[in-house]
């Protein structure tokens, strides 16, 4: 089985026991800088413009993720990258 | 060898396709190409159906020293490992972005909400006053009625006990109230307090009917008491007999023992009662005071006459 990069750094960041915190961090400064509350009303339009009919989930997925990813402000994705490539260093410090 | 037959024991369990959807990212080909080696050489298979392709797990020792070495690459070359730092935090973003469609679909779709407007489901009670937080009507309609005496607006559960406050049919403070109503009355009217309806209502200077009241209350008392210890029922009945002084209302108290003992005594004026330095009105306030405590001393419960 073939894992991306991406896996790898999922793997090892579960493996120390460091995966719970990396996600909490993430996600308490998605909220604090309002995007999980964009997102919502993102959805909540998209249902609403689509009239009576409710759309699928897969329609929604679709029509936001891609929206998603780019409300994201750049100062967050910044201090979040910096943060996590910090947190990688330092488990691989303690592996090896 | 581990992983050649946990990966026959899931094609076995499975079948191919779901071996390979359970798998994960593992092609057909692949388990068809293990369940060979598998099959040419003789592995024991061992046990049963196993549910799980434990890839990772079962080739734990190999495969985690080549992953250490990868991720120890990944660390080491900064801009690979930018890129893979990126990359796992869009992967995290699309897993929450994810989590909050399953959960907006869920809602508008087991609840149909009204979406006009930016409120959200949770806020359309909004300024509703009929409704409380938890969209529940108040079912308890709360009647006001308006006071005959006093037209204030009270609420109907109240009004009973209101009215009797106000129209002084209670205790000490229907004192002032009935205080009140007599001085509007009098300003009012100019009549005598005779030919007015609240005359019945006893003054401050006469004895109390709620006093009256209160001693056949303690009566009551004192008899239910009274069953199991029948001298607390003849030292209670003494007093009762005896006494005026009420103790609730301490002003007023003040006013009717003054007059009582003057009454009484007949020797001092009253002016003489008021001044503070006269030995008359000393001893006036001690036995008030000696009154006061013997009645306390007597009425407690938890005397006892031994």
């Amino acid at each position: 089985m073939k894992m991306t990069q991406e896996d790898k750094i999922a793997y090892h960041l579960d493996t120390n026991n460091a995966l719970d915190r990396v996600t909490e961090l993430v996600h308490t400064r998605l909220v604090d800088c309002g995007w999980r509350d964009q997102v919502r009303l993102a959805c909540r339009k998209a249902i609403s413009d689509s009239g009576d009919r409710i759309p699928s989930v897969d329609e929604l997925i679709n029509n936001i993720t891609g929206n998603a990813r780019g409300m994201v402000p750049d100062s967050v994705k910044k201090e979040l990258l910096h943060e996590l490539e910090k947190i990688l260093v330092n488990v691989d410090k303690v592996a090896h | 060898m581990k992983v050649v037959w946990r990966t026959a024991a899931a094609v076995e369990y499975f079948g191919r396709s779901e071996a390979a959807a359970v798998c994960m990212q593992v092609s057909a080909v692949e388990i068809e190409q293990e369940v060979r080696l598998c099959t040419s050489s003789t592995v024991q298979r061992r046990g049963g159906k196993r549910g799980r392709f434990e890839m990772m797990a079962a080739d734990e020792p190999q495969q985690a020293f080549t992953h250490d070495d990868d991720f120890h690459d990944i660390v080491n070359d900064k801009d690979t490992l930018r890129r893979a730092t990126e990359r796992f935090l869009v992967n995290m973003i699309d897993e929450l972005t994810l989590g909050i469609i399953f959960d907006t679909h869920r809602k508008y779709k087991t609840r149909a909400f009204d979406l006009d407007g930016d409120g959200s489901p949770c806020n359309d009670i909004g300024n509703d006053t009929s409704v409380d937080i938890f969209g529940q009507h108040n079912m308890k309609k709360t009647q006001e009625c308006e006071c005959p005496n006093c037209d204030r607006a009270v609420v109907a559960a109240r009004f009973a006990p209101h009215l009797e406050a106000c129209l002084g049919m209670g205790r000490s403070r229907s004192r002032n109230a009935s205080r009140r109503i007599a001085n509007n009355n009098s300003n009012n009217n100019n009549k005598d307090r005779d030919s007015n309806m609240y005359s019945e209502l006893p003054s401050d200077d006469e004895f109390d009917d709620s006093g009256d009241k209160r001693r056949k209350k303690k009566h009551r008392n004192g008899n239910k008491k009274g069953k199991g210890t029948p001298k607390k029922l003849i030292s209670e009945t003494e007093p009762i007999e005896t006494t005026t002084v009420d103790i609730e209302g301490d002003e007023d108290g003040d006013v009717s023992l003054k007059d009582f003992l003057q009454d009484n005594s007949n020797h001092s004026s009253p002016v003489d009662v008021s001044a503070p330095a006269t030995p008359n009105s000393n001893k006036s306030k001690k036995d008030k005071n000696k009154n006061k405590k013997n009645k306390r001393d007597r009425t407690s419960p938890s005397t006892s006459l031994e």
